[in-house]
């Protein structure tokens, strides 16, 4: 019995041997790499335009008077020391005759997101998390004396991260 | 969209290569990747000449068209008299240019300045929303 057992593993393992023997040598692991990189970037994408609509009295037009609308900006910060600032116009770019005199602009700007921004100047430079916030921009145009005339409005508040 | 004239292209190509061989720009040389508004944003220069070139790559991150312009400021938003090739570009949907912007030191022996990449999306609305995104660079004369 122990003969025939000796026999029949000896015949196993040199079944196995032939079997290993017959399998390409090659099959072992290997580490691809991979690299990448993200540049430490800003980017600004307008949503909606704002609109100004004139108060009761027609001595203002503000994107917070009813009928107004914000403009919304997605700030998209990558990284580094961004901040965002919103400048306010010093004049019309369009406006009928006499609707540009006399008018002082005030831009505010708000924000959501990544960085949550409360009512702000926009003056004022705040800085930016990474991610993305989204920018509510209000702009008033105030005039210091009579009302703005009937007619086509149209200005540009600048949106800026640095 | 501005036209650039044989002549134009003749001096870029001449002070391209002079600013390839005179000036040092480290934040060159990552290749950013397309939708971003503006790289680098932060960047220090050495110069031997007596201006320093940045190379910015204005991005468009829409999905259509938009015309971009490249202005140089100083730190109090001053614009700075440089050389901007091209000022003035088209830049398709996600797609991104390359804008040499060459900026004499005068007197100085350094000088700090802001390179923004404007645009104007959308013209129809009352109060416009224009984007600008700058770059701070820093250049430093070496003698």
């Amino acid at each position: 019995m122990k003969a025939v057992a000796r026999k029949s593993a000896v015949a196993v393992a040199l079944s196995l041997a032939t079997l290993f023997a017959a399998l390409p040598a090659s099959a072992q692991l290997a580490n691809v790499p991979f690299t990448g990189a993200v540049t430490s970037t800003c980017i600004l994408t307008v949503g909606i335009p704002g609109v100004l609509s004139p108060d009761a009295g027609f001595t203002s037009l503000a994107s917070t008077n009813p009928g107004g609308l914000a403009g919304t900006v997605t700030v998209l910060s990558t990284g580094g020391s961004f901040s965002v600032s919103a400048d306010a116009p010093s004049a019309f770019t369009t406006a009928p005759a006499g609707g540009d005199t006399g008018v002082d602009f005030f831009a505010r700007y708000q924000g959501s997101g990544s960085t949550t921004i409360g009512d702000t100047p926009g003056t004022t430079p705040t800085p930016v998390n990474a991610g993305v916030t989204l920018l509510s921009v209000n702009l008033r145009a105030e005039k210091s004396s009579g009302t703005f005339p009937a007619g086509a409005y149209l200005t540009e508040v600048v949106v800026r991260c640095e | 969209m501005r036209v650039i004239g044989l002549k134009h292209v003749a001096s870029w190509r001449t002070v391209a290569a002079a600013v390839a061989a005179q000036v040092i720009v480290p934040a060159m040389g990552s290749a950013p990747a397309a939708a971003q508004s503006m790289t680098p944003m932060r960047g220090e220069v050495k110069s031997f000449n007596d201006r320093f070139a940045v190379r910015v790559f204005p991005g468009n991150p829409y999905k259509h068209r938009i015309r971009v312009e490249v202005r140089v400021y100083d730190e109090a938003f001053n614009e700075v008299a440089a050389d901007v090739v091209p000022r003035e570009t088209m830049i398709g949907a996600e797609d991104r240019r390359s804008v040499l912007v060459m900026v004499p030191f005068g007197a100085a022996k350094d000088r700090k300045i802001r390179v923004c990449a404007e645009s104007v999306p959308f013209n129809s609305q009352s109060a416009r929303m224009k984007t600008q995104v700058c770059g701070r660079f820093y250049a430093q004369r070496v003698q």
